[in-house]
């Protein structure tokens, strides 16, 4: 079990370049195997990159193709992001966007001219919209009638379920605040 | 002659680069690099040599097709290995490679006589070895050791993990370890 973990740690070592903790270079200085693995994972770069002209070599020369088909042609390189920036709807998308802005930057700046007898008559229209209804009280008690309609189905619903449950299951269902009594 | 116009002191992304504006000529050079480090890498996953050749001219042609989706802020071989890597696993399903048009003509020796001449070849043997092991083993070493890849662009290549990535360079250096003849653990 500790030659595996070693070992893991010693691969990670060569992928990550990482350290090993301490009591796995205590263990692989003990451990014959572990010591050959470290010193085979450490030799492994060199001697496998130094081995790749070789065993290339040992690889006959296999000449493709002259040159490609002539009907194949390679694929065009993609437009960049802003070439592709640069068509036809983004451009009108952006023109919009302008004028838009254009536009409400003008009726902002317009509001700047009003006159005194505009500004009172703007005023009184918001008061309008935002104020309380006089009737307030008729409009309160109604959805508060409404919610209890809801309770009292929901009452009944719970008392017939348990009417139900108790002929059926010859069971007796107590509130739990009922029990202490 | 000058020396931009050279283009074997050129690196791998440069000519990428230009066979995507359209050089012929760069590409042809790196097909002329690559040829057989693709080989090496498929000949491990695949039957025969004859599928490894066919897979080598394939993955080129479909470079060649697809240069201009080379983007230059990766390196051109992980670029290269992915799609290679893709091409490789969709064969390996369908076992049949189709003749994509291009004609591959042996100049040398035929390529069943490779291990034959290697065996007595002692500077490569630890790839001959690594080709012995699992084709995914083989695939990590290679590119880690071979086209030193970061760990992290072989999961590209790979389409892995990293972790995965690392367990399988792990188990590739244990299994060749073992072939080498690692002794046993003594120690608990």
């Amino acid at each position: 079990m500790l030659c595996h973990l070693t070992r893991w740690l010693i691969s990670r070592t060569a992928d990550t370049g990482k350290k090993m903790p301490p009591w796995a270079g205590r263990h692989a200085e003990r451990c014959e195997a572990c010591r050959a693995f470290a010193s085979f994972s450490r030799a492994l770069p060199s001697r496998l990159s130094g081995e790749v002209p070789a065993f290339l070599a040992g690889i006959p020369d296999v000449r493709l193709f002259r040159t490609p088909p002539e009907s194949i042609e390679p694929a065009a390189p993609r437009p960049s992001r802003f070439r592709s920036f640069l068509r036809p709807l983004p451009i009108a998308a952006l023109v919009l966007a302008l004028a838009g802005g254009v536009f409400l930057l003008r009726g902002l700046r317009s509001g700047a001219d009003l006159t005194p007898e505009k500004a009172r008559a703007a005023m009184a229209g918001l008061r309008r919209v935002t104020a309380i209804p006089d009737d307030w009280p008729v409009v309160l008690t109604a959805a508060e009638s409404s919610l209890e309609q809801e309770r009292l189905l929901l009452e009944n619903s719970a008392r017939s379920a348990y009417a139900f449950l108790q002929d059926r299951l010859n069971i007796t269902v107590e509130r739990k605040d009922s029990r202490s009594t | 002659m000058t020396d931009s116009d050279r283009v074997e002191i050129k690196t791998d992304e440069d000519l990428a680069r230009e066979a995507r504006a359209g050089s012929r000529r760069s590409f042809e050079e790196l097909a002329l690099r690559y040829r057989r480090r693709l080989f090496a890498f498929f000949r491990p996953r695949l039957g025969s040599d004859q599928d490894a050749e066919d897979l080598v001219q394939e993955t080129l042609l479909k470079l060649y097709r697809n240069i201009g989706s080379y983007d230059p802020a990766f390196r051109f071989s992980t670029w290269l290995y992915t799609a290679a890597g893709r091409l490789a696993i969709s064969t390996y399903r369908k076992r049949s490679t189709a003749a994509a048009g291009l004609k591959i003509v042996a100049e040398s020796e035929p390529v069943g006589q490779i291990e034959a001449e290697n065996e007595g070849n002692d500077s490569a043997r630890l790839w001959e070895l690594a080709g012995t092991l699992h084709r995914n083993y083989f695939r990590a070493l290679w590119l880690r050791y071979a086209e030193e890849m970061s760990v992290d662009d072989i999961a590209m290549a790979m389409n892995k993990s990293r972790v995965a990535v690392r367990i399988l360079l792990h188990r590739a250096r244990t299994n060749l370890a073992k072939k080498e003849g690692e002794k046993r653990c003594s120690v608990i």
